[in-house]
Protein backbone atom coordinates (compact mmCIF):
# COMPACT_ATOMS: atom_id res chain seq x y z
CA UNK A 1 0.00 0.00 0.00
CA UNK A 2 1.79 3.35 -0.70
CA UNK A 3 -0.42 5.32 1.21
CA UNK A 4 1.44 6.73 4.09
CA UNK A 5 1.10 8.34 7.19
CA UNK A 6 3.47 11.32 7.65
CA UNK A 7 4.91 13.15 10.84
CA UNK A 8 2.84 15.94 12.29
CA UNK A 9 5.53 18.18 12.38
CA UNK A 10 6.37 17.40 8.20
CA UNK A 11 2.53 18.01 7.20
CA UNK A 12 3.05 21.63 9.21
CA UNK A 13 5.78 22.38 7.34
CA UNK A 14 4.45 21.22 3.82
CA UNK A 15 1.52 23.43 5.04
CA UNK A 16 3.29 26.44 5.89
CA UNK A 17 5.42 26.59 2.35
CA UNK A 18 2.71 25.64 0.24
CA UNK A 19 -0.77 27.18 1.83
CA UNK A 20 -0.35 30.78 0.52
CA UNK A 21 -3.71 31.69 2.81
CA UNK A 22 -1.64 30.38 6.37
CA UNK A 23 -0.88 33.75 7.26
CA UNK A 24 -1.17 33.01 11.02
CA UNK A 25 2.30 31.03 10.57
CA UNK A 26 3.35 28.43 12.02
CA UNK A 27 6.74 27.56 13.65
CA UNK A 28 7.60 23.67 14.63
CA UNK A 29 10.70 22.46 16.02
CA UNK A 30 11.85 18.70 16.04
CA UNK A 31 13.44 17.46 18.58
CA UNK A 32 14.95 13.56 17.69
CA UNK A 33 15.19 12.41 21.53
CA UNK A 34 15.92 9.14 20.16
CA UNK A 35 18.71 7.54 22.89
CA UNK A 36 21.43 5.32 20.72
CA UNK A 37 21.96 2.13 22.70
CA UNK A 38 24.35 -0.78 21.58
CA UNK A 39 23.92 -4.09 21.39
CA UNK A 40 25.83 -6.68 23.19
CA UNK A 41 27.99 -8.89 20.96
CA UNK A 42 28.00 -5.98 17.56
CA UNK A 43 30.71 -3.99 16.91
CA UNK A 44 29.02 -0.66 16.22
CA UNK A 45 26.54 1.02 17.78
CA UNK A 46 22.92 0.51 16.12
CA UNK A 47 20.30 2.61 16.38
CA UNK A 48 17.23 2.10 19.02
CA UNK A 49 14.39 1.23 16.53
CA UNK A 50 16.91 -2.18 16.01
CA UNK A 51 16.22 -3.34 19.94
CA UNK A 52 13.33 -5.24 18.81
CA UNK A 53 15.18 -7.26 16.09
CA UNK A 54 14.70 -11.52 16.64
CA UNK A 55 18.46 -11.83 16.28
CA UNK A 56 19.47 -10.32 19.12
CA UNK A 57 19.56 -11.37 22.75
CA UNK A 58 19.81 -8.61 24.94
CA UNK A 59 19.80 -4.65 24.10
CA UNK A 60 21.96 -2.40 26.34
CA UNK A 61 21.12 0.92 26.43
CA UNK A 62 23.06 3.78 27.92
CA UNK A 63 23.39 4.52 31.71
CA UNK A 64 20.98 7.40 32.85
CA UNK A 65 24.43 10.09 32.52
CA UNK A 66 24.91 9.40 29.08
CA UNK A 67 21.60 9.50 28.14
CA UNK A 68 21.27 13.05 29.72
CA UNK A 69 24.13 14.21 27.85
CA UNK A 70 22.66 12.94 24.70
CA UNK A 71 19.46 15.01 25.31
CA UNK A 72 21.55 18.13 26.05
CA UNK A 73 23.00 17.83 23.03
CA UNK A 74 20.33 17.14 20.91
CA UNK A 75 18.46 20.40 23.18
CA UNK A 76 21.09 22.56 21.95
CA UNK A 77 21.30 22.11 18.83
CA UNK A 78 17.35 22.98 18.95
CA UNK A 79 18.38 25.70 20.37
CA UNK A 80 20.57 27.18 17.89
CA UNK A 81 18.73 26.30 14.98
CA UNK A 82 15.46 27.39 16.39
CA UNK A 83 15.70 30.92 18.93
CA UNK A 84 12.37 31.39 19.07
CA UNK A 85 12.25 27.95 21.72
CA UNK A 86 13.57 30.22 24.47
CA UNK A 87 10.86 33.43 24.08
CA UNK A 88 7.81 31.45 23.24
CA UNK A 89 5.06 29.76 24.99
CA UNK A 90 5.39 26.07 23.77
CA UNK A 91 3.41 22.98 23.13
CA UNK A 92 5.16 19.57 22.88
CA UNK A 93 3.95 16.16 22.14
CA UNK A 94 5.46 13.13 20.58
CA UNK A 95 5.26 12.61 17.08
CA UNK A 96 5.07 8.94 15.92
CA UNK A 97 1.27 8.51 15.05
CA UNK A 98 0.62 8.05 18.03
CA UNK A 99 -3.66 8.95 18.49
CA UNK A 100 -5.16 10.47 21.63
CA UNK A 101 -1.51 12.03 23.23
CA UNK A 102 -3.31 14.75 25.19
CA UNK A 103 -5.67 11.69 27.02
CA UNK A 104 -2.74 9.93 27.31
CA UNK A 105 -0.74 12.36 29.10
CA UNK A 106 1.52 13.22 26.55
CA UNK A 107 0.39 16.36 25.48
CA UNK A 108 2.31 19.69 27.72
CA UNK A 109 0.43 22.94 26.44
CA UNK A 110 1.58 26.63 27.46
CA UNK A 111 4.82 25.73 28.77
CA UNK A 112 8.58 27.29 28.70
CA UNK A 113 11.55 25.56 26.72
CA UNK A 114 13.18 24.74 30.55
CA UNK A 115 9.56 22.98 31.44
CA UNK A 116 9.53 21.84 27.90
CA UNK A 117 13.35 19.97 28.25
CA UNK A 118 12.21 18.49 31.72
CA UNK A 119 9.34 17.16 29.85
CA UNK A 120 11.13 15.38 27.61
CA UNK A 121 13.66 13.97 29.41
CA UNK A 122 11.33 12.44 31.91
CA UNK A 123 9.87 10.82 29.13
CA UNK A 124 12.25 10.20 26.49
CA UNK A 125 13.47 6.62 25.53
CA UNK A 126 10.68 5.25 28.06
CA UNK A 127 7.87 2.79 27.36
CA UNK A 128 4.48 4.26 27.45
CA UNK A 129 1.71 2.02 27.12
CA UNK A 130 -1.16 3.55 24.62
CA UNK A 131 -4.50 2.08 24.43
CA UNK A 132 -5.95 1.66 20.82
CA UNK A 133 -9.75 0.77 20.56
CA UNK A 134 -10.88 -1.13 17.85
CA UNK A 135 -14.25 -1.41 17.48
CA UNK A 136 -14.92 -3.37 20.40
CA UNK A 137 -11.64 -4.50 21.26
CA UNK A 138 -8.86 -3.13 22.64
CA UNK A 139 -5.34 -3.86 22.41
CA UNK A 140 -2.43 -2.55 24.09
CA UNK A 141 0.41 -1.04 22.19
CA UNK A 142 3.85 -0.61 24.07
CA UNK A 143 6.15 1.75 22.16
CA UNK A 144 9.08 3.88 23.06
CA UNK A 145 9.01 7.72 23.19
CA UNK A 146 11.44 8.58 20.09
CA UNK A 147 10.47 11.73 18.57
CA UNK A 148 9.18 15.02 19.48
CA UNK B 1 -15.35 17.91 5.45
CA UNK B 2 -15.64 20.89 7.46
CA UNK B 3 -17.26 21.25 10.99
CA UNK B 4 -17.84 24.48 12.79
CA UNK B 5 -17.36 22.41 16.18
CA UNK B 6 -13.59 20.71 16.68
CA UNK B 7 -11.09 19.60 19.51
CA UNK B 8 -10.70 16.54 21.73
CA UNK B 9 -14.23 16.14 22.50
CA UNK B 10 -15.76 16.62 18.84
CA UNK B 11 -17.40 13.21 19.15
CA UNK B 12 -18.85 12.21 16.14
CA UNK B 13 -17.18 13.85 13.41
CA UNK B 14 -18.90 12.06 10.76
CA UNK B 15 -22.57 13.39 11.82
CA UNK B 16 -21.73 16.70 12.45
CA UNK B 17 -19.97 17.79 9.27
CA UNK B 18 -20.56 19.02 5.92
CA UNK B 19 -19.52 17.26 3.33
CA UNK B 20 -18.42 18.11 -0.48
CA UNK B 21 -18.10 15.74 -2.80
CA UNK B 22 -15.44 16.36 -5.37
CA UNK B 23 -14.97 13.93 -8.10
CA UNK B 24 -11.15 13.30 -9.06
CA UNK B 25 -10.37 15.63 -11.87
CA UNK B 26 -12.94 18.21 -10.84
CA UNK B 27 -12.03 21.89 -10.59
CA UNK B 28 -13.76 24.15 -8.20
CA UNK B 29 -13.52 27.38 -6.85
CA UNK B 30 -13.50 29.58 -3.72
CA UNK B 31 -16.93 30.38 -3.99
CA UNK B 32 -18.04 26.89 -4.03
CA UNK B 33 -16.54 25.40 -1.14
CA UNK B 34 -17.93 29.31 0.71
CA UNK B 35 -21.52 28.32 -0.11
CA UNK B 36 -21.21 24.51 -0.21
CA UNK B 37 -19.55 24.01 3.79
CA UNK B 38 -18.57 27.20 5.37
CA UNK B 39 -21.40 28.20 7.93
CA UNK B 40 -23.69 30.73 7.42
CA UNK B 41 -23.60 31.69 11.31
CA UNK B 42 -20.29 33.14 10.67
CA UNK B 43 -19.33 36.56 9.43
CA UNK B 44 -19.11 37.55 5.79
CA UNK B 45 -14.60 37.98 6.74
CA UNK B 46 -14.85 34.87 8.30
CA UNK B 47 -16.06 32.78 5.33
CA UNK B 48 -14.00 34.40 2.71
CA UNK B 49 -10.62 33.79 4.66
CA UNK B 50 -11.62 30.32 5.85
CA UNK B 51 -13.52 29.60 2.24
CA UNK B 52 -9.82 30.78 0.93
CA UNK B 53 -7.51 28.60 3.16
CA UNK B 54 -9.49 25.49 2.38
CA UNK B 55 -9.03 26.12 -1.41
CA UNK B 56 -5.96 26.56 -0.97
CA UNK B 57 -5.46 23.88 1.25
CA UNK B 58 -7.39 21.56 -1.33
CA UNK B 59 -4.81 22.66 -4.10
CA UNK B 60 -1.43 21.83 -1.96
CA UNK B 61 -3.49 18.18 -1.50
CA UNK B 62 -3.84 17.49 -4.99
CA UNK B 63 -0.86 19.10 -6.31
CA UNK B 64 1.37 17.44 -3.51
CA UNK B 65 -0.72 13.94 -3.51
CA UNK B 66 -1.70 13.78 -0.51
CA UNK B 67 -4.22 11.24 -0.07
CA UNK B 68 -5.26 12.18 3.42
CA UNK B 69 -5.57 15.55 4.84
CA UNK B 70 -7.37 15.84 8.72
CA UNK B 71 -6.64 19.36 10.89
CA UNK B 72 -8.40 19.44 14.25
CA UNK B 73 -8.79 21.85 15.54
CA UNK B 74 -8.55 24.67 13.08
CA UNK B 75 -8.50 28.06 15.09
CA UNK B 76 -9.57 31.45 13.34
CA UNK B 77 -8.43 35.02 14.95
CA UNK B 78 -11.59 37.41 14.10
CA UNK B 79 -9.42 40.19 15.30
CA UNK B 80 -6.23 39.00 13.01
CA UNK B 81 -7.90 37.33 10.24
CA UNK B 82 -5.69 34.93 10.66
CA UNK B 83 -5.53 30.88 10.22
CA UNK B 84 -3.81 28.40 12.74
CA UNK B 85 -2.95 24.68 12.00
CA UNK B 86 -3.13 23.23 15.88
CA UNK B 87 -3.11 19.67 15.02
CA UNK B 88 -2.64 17.91 11.97
CA UNK B 89 -3.07 14.43 10.60
CA UNK B 90 -1.84 13.59 6.86
CA UNK B 91 -0.87 10.43 4.33
CA UNK B 92 0.92 11.28 1.52
CA UNK B 93 0.92 8.93 -1.57
CA UNK B 94 4.24 7.23 -1.39
CA UNK B 95 4.58 6.14 -5.39
CA UNK B 96 4.12 9.89 -5.87
CA UNK B 97 7.46 10.27 -4.74
CA UNK B 98 8.90 10.58 -8.20
CA UNK B 99 6.94 13.80 -8.66
CA UNK B 100 6.39 15.21 -5.31
CA UNK B 101 9.24 14.14 -3.30
CA UNK B 102 11.37 17.43 -4.55
CA UNK B 103 8.11 19.66 -3.20
CA UNK B 104 8.03 18.00 0.58
CA UNK B 105 11.51 17.52 0.80
CA UNK B 106 11.95 21.44 -0.18
CA UNK B 107 9.25 22.11 2.74
CA UNK B 108 11.05 20.48 5.41
CA UNK B 109 14.67 21.89 4.73
CA UNK B 110 12.68 25.27 5.80
CA UNK B 111 13.66 23.88 9.51
CA UNK B 112 16.76 21.89 9.26
CA UNK B 113 20.00 23.11 7.99
CA UNK B 114 21.26 19.46 7.01
CA UNK B 115 19.48 17.86 3.52
CA UNK B 116 16.90 15.79 4.80
CA UNK B 117 14.06 13.62 2.71
CA UNK B 118 10.71 13.16 4.82
CA UNK B 119 9.77 9.97 6.36
CA UNK B 120 7.11 7.56 6.85
CA UNK B 121 7.35 6.57 10.62
CA UNK B 122 5.30 2.94 11.21
CA UNK B 123 1.94 2.60 12.47
CA UNK B 124 0.94 3.63 16.48
CA UNK B 125 4.52 4.69 17.00
CA UNK B 126 5.75 1.61 17.23
CA UNK B 127 9.63 1.02 16.40
CA UNK B 128 10.47 -1.61 13.40
CA UNK B 129 12.72 -4.48 14.24
CA UNK B 130 15.67 -4.92 11.51
CA UNK B 131 13.90 -7.90 9.41
CA UNK B 132 10.82 -5.53 9.67
CA UNK B 133 12.68 -2.34 8.27
CA UNK B 134 14.32 -4.78 5.54
CA UNK B 135 10.94 -5.64 4.32
CA UNK B 136 9.82 -1.92 4.54
CA UNK B 137 12.79 -0.84 2.31
CA UNK B 138 11.97 -3.25 0.12
CA UNK B 139 8.23 -2.14 0.03
CA UNK B 140 8.92 1.02 -0.63
CA UNK B 141 10.81 0.02 -3.68
CA UNK B 142 8.40 -1.74 -5.33
CA UNK B 143 4.58 -1.81 -6.65
CA UNK B 144 4.02 -4.59 -5.01
CA UNK B 145 3.13 -4.42 -1.11
CA UNK B 146 5.34 -6.31 0.68
CA UNK B 147 4.63 -6.50 4.71
CA UNK B 148 6.45 -8.08 7.49
CA UNK B 149 4.84 -7.20 11.10
CA UNK B 150 6.20 -9.08 14.17
CA UNK B 151 3.92 -10.13 16.62
CA UNK B 152 5.32 -12.10 18.86
CA UNK B 153 8.82 -12.64 18.56
CA UNK B 154 9.25 -16.06 20.77
CA UNK B 155 5.87 -16.87 18.46
CA UNK B 156 5.66 -20.18 16.33
CA UNK B 157 3.07 -19.15 14.10
CA UNK B 158 3.54 -17.22 10.77
CA UNK B 159 0.41 -16.00 9.00
CA UNK B 160 1.03 -15.70 5.28
CA UNK B 161 -1.81 -12.91 4.39
CA UNK B 162 -1.40 -13.01 0.25
CA UNK B 163 -3.10 -10.26 -2.29
CA UNK B 164 -2.11 -10.72 -5.78
CA UNK B 165 1.52 -10.18 -5.49
CA UNK B 166 2.83 -12.34 -2.99
CA UNK B 167 0.36 -15.12 -3.29
CA UNK B 168 2.28 -15.30 -7.07
CA UNK B 169 5.70 -15.24 -5.59
CA UNK B 170 4.93 -18.20 -2.85
CA UNK B 171 3.26 -20.37 -5.31
CA UNK B 172 6.69 -19.66 -7.71
CA UNK B 173 8.52 -20.48 -4.84
CA UNK B 174 6.50 -23.67 -4.44
CA UNK B 175 6.11 -24.77 -7.52
CA UNK B 176 9.89 -24.63 -8.07
CA UNK B 177 10.79 -26.35 -5.06
CA UNK B 178 8.49 -29.44 -6.04
CA UNK B 179 10.19 -29.78 -9.56
CA UNK B 180 13.47 -29.48 -7.95
CA UNK B 181 12.51 -32.23 -5.66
Amino acid sequence: MSARAIREHDGKLILSKYVKSLRGGLQVARIEAETKSSIVGLPETIPATLQGSLNTKEAVTLSESDVRKQLDGIFLKAESQHPWLLSKKLVVKPDQLIKRRGKGGLLALNVTWQEVKLWISERAGKEFEVKKKLKNNTFICLFKILFF
Amino acid sequence: MFCSEGGVDVGNVDEKAVRMRIPTGEIINCEQIKNQIIPESLNSKARDSISEFVFDLFSVFVDLNFTYLEINPLVYSQDRDTIHVLDLAAKLDQTAEFESGKSWNAALKLNEQDPITIDFPAPFGRDLTREEKYVADLDAKTGASLKLTILNKDGRIWTMVAGGGASVAYRYVHLRINTLF
